[in-house]
């Protein structure tokens, strides 16, 4: 993604953009590495919220969201909560309301622990005054695997997610 | 879906504030530089994005939205940016604590 927007600041800055894929520990590799650079302008991050916000405040980092400054943002990236087509609610208030029911009977699928999803999913928890269960798993691709799968009941996810939905949509 | 407004792609989902659980609003995707950086760096890169998104609006528009982002078109500002990030953070040590979720 980084590159498909960076390659457009090309012609403005007169040089090319290389962009390096750096996994790992959620996006905290790469931040750290970034972090970690001379800060001459030829390092830069590009970064959704799991790497900046919320691993430096819930897991340990060497670096914090005050060592960098944003350039601004240009895509807000949200979180969806997702159920089988076919499944038994049809609304939101109808899953709240089975999970108020049957606590911790719902599985809830998120793209890590204590990744923005969980967050979301926690937070959405916390208002709704209900408990579910929630199934961590390595990336939205395979939180959104497993509901089609019907191992979890829902789904919190964002992004890539969305392009999964799309190819199997396209697929029919 | 934990925004302020329904997506323009998604348009047929709801948000969660609108449902009566008001999660807050989801955070986004930035290029970042090192807080030591110069200002004259930050101001060219700063500079490139601003005009690559004038110069660029459809395009960008386009490859955010292939990645389920809802655009912000013009970007907003730096300033902007951090506070928001600030705001969210805040937001989330809140759940954190609430929750029992610190792992450090």
């Amino acid at each position: 993604m980084s590159r498909l927007i960076a390659d457009k600041f090309v012609e403005f800055l007169g040089q090319p953009i290389i962009s390096v894929h750096k996994p790992g520990g959620g996006g905290s590799l790469a931040a750290s590495f970034a972090a970690k650079a001379k800060p001459d302008g030829y390092t830069i991050l590009f970064a959704g919220t799991s790497p900046i916000l919320i691993n430096p405040v819930l897991k340990k980092t060497d670096y914090k969201i005050e060592d960098f400054i944003p350039l601004g943002m240009g895509g807000d990236n949200p979180n969806r909560l997702s159920v089988k087509k076919d499944s038994r609610w049809k609304t939101l208030r109808d899953f709240v309301e089975e999970a108020k029911k049957s606590p911790a009977k719902l599985m809830v699928a998120s793209y890590g622990k204590f990744s923005f999803s969980h967050l979301v999913l926690e937070q959405l928890s916390q208002v709704a005054n209900i408990q579910v269960t929630h199934v961590s798993f390595k990336g939205a691709a395979e939180a959104m695997t497993n509901l089609l799968g019907g191992h979890v009941d829902a789904a919190m996810t964002s992004g890539v997610a969305g392009m999964i939905r799309r190819r199997f949509a396209s697929r029919r | 879906m934990n925004t302020n407004q329904r997506a323009e792609q998604h348009a047929q989902i709801p948000t969660f504030k609108e449902l009566g659980y008001p999660i807050s609003p989801s955070g986004g995707y930035s290029f970042y530089i090192q807080k030591d950086a110069p200002k004259a760096v930050f101001e060219k890169l700063s500079d490139a994005q601003k005009e690559a998104f004038e110069r660029y609006p459809g395009e960008i528009k386009v490859n955010l939205l292939k990645f389920e982002l809802i655009p912000e078109i013009p970007p907003c500002s730096s300033q902007e940016a951090f506070r928001r990030l600030i705001q969210a953070r805040d937001e989330i040590i809140k759940t954190a604590r609430e929750r029992g979720l610190f792992e450090k």
